[in-house]
């Protein structure tokens, strides 16, 4: 009888928390946990620069290699155009 | 095809070389002497031509040709040179390059026939004809040879360095209009002003440019040997422009930081 109520008692114990773990993990967030606050990508003056703005440097960079690399050929076919212009070409 | 057509249809000029002109003028001039045209009250001349005579003007005529060979070959090497390099050239729009293949085909399939008619040639007179054709009747060196590097130039500015430079300027635009607001300073918005105006001037110079340039035949270039220079300063003022918005565009963002 003893043995028998002692397991009834373990069992209930058992299905107890069992329950109050199931309720816990359907539950939100509790309410005591502070989300960041979404003004922290604005950086403040003399910062880092954000996200947004490497973003943004790194395209001026892409364009300036592009600027570059167009300007080489510009300047070759420049050169080469004025070294054929000098060469004597009337008979 | 046309710019042979074209330059054939009566715009050769008489000008010859010294060295060409010696020659020919040796030829021509003495071959009479030597024939006997002296005056009336000369000697009667003799009924044929002497051996001499012969032996010059085969010998003009061989020097003239050999040298026909010498510029022709040359311009031949440098053409073939540029139709690959055109090809290859990703600067060069479409329309462009169909436009600059042509020209540099023809003159190559114009030359080598010019030099079989030269080949061919049986007298000084029509050999010096026809050695004044390699000039004015293609003008490979000041005009088709400059027409494919400028035109390209003036498509690689419009076509690869202007969009990044706008695209650039863009960027630049919206960082200081969010992020970057704080550091839009005086100095900064300068930049920016001056920036937009190098931008103005390199599409104003470029504008029809490369159709401009490609549309000068040897006709145009034997009526104005300076043809290609306001095009050119163009190109200059262009390059200049480039250089200074690039200036500004790397000024604004390292003030961005």
């Amino acid at each position: 009888m003893t043995r028998l109520a002692f397991g009834l008692v373990a069992v209930a114990l058992v299905a107890g928390c069992g329950q109050a773990a199931d309720h816990g993990s359907r539950k939100a967030a509790p309410t005591g946990v502070i989300t960041p606050a979404p003004t922290s990508t604005v950086p403040a003056r003399g910062a880092a620069p954000a996200a947004g703005t490497a973003t943004g440097t790194s395209r001026v960079d892409a364009d300036l290699k592009s600027v570059d690399a167009a300007l080489s050929q510009v300047d070759s076919d420049l050169s080469a155009g004025d070294s054929a212009r000098a060469q004597n070409d009337d008979n | 095809m046309n710019r042979i057509t074209r330059t054939w249809a009566g715009v050769f000029t008489n000008r010859v070389t010294p060295t060409l002109a010696g020659l020919a003028a040796s030829a021509v001039v003495g071959a009479p002497l030597l024939l006997g045209a002296a005056p009336a009250s000369a000697a009667p001349r003799p009924a044929s031509p002497t051996p001499r005579t012969s032996v010059a003007a085969q010998d003009a005529l061989a020097r003239i040709q050999a040298n026909s060979y010498t510029e022709i070959d040359r311009r031949l090497a440098a053409l073939n040179a540029a139709i690959p390099a055109v090809a290859a050239n990703r600067a060069i729009s479409p329309a462009d390059k169909a436009t600059l293949t042509g020209t540099l085909t023809a003159d190559v399939s114009g030359l080598t026939g010019l030099r079989q008619t030269i080949a061919a040639d049986t007298t000084v007179a029509t050999a010096t004809a026809d050695h004044q054709k390699i000039f004015t009747g293609y003008r490979v060196y000041a005009l088709a040879l400059p027409q494919v590097r400028f035109a390209a130039a003036a498509d690689g500015i419009t076509g690869s360095v202007l969009p990044a430079l706008t695209d650039a300027q863009h960027a630049l635009q919206e960082l200081l209009a969010g992020a970057g607001g704080g550091k839009n300073t005086p100095a900064v918005q300068a930049k920016m002003a001056d920036l937009a105006n190098q931008l103005t001037t390199i599409s104003t110079d470029t504008a029809g440019l490369a159709a401009t340039v490609l549309a000068y035949t040897p006709a145009d270039y034997d009526a104005n040997h300076a043809l290609l220079a306001p095009s050119r300063s163009k190109l200059a003022a262009a390059r200049t422009a480039i250089g200074a918005a690039r200036a500004d565009i790397a000024s604004v963002k390292a003030a961005l930081g």
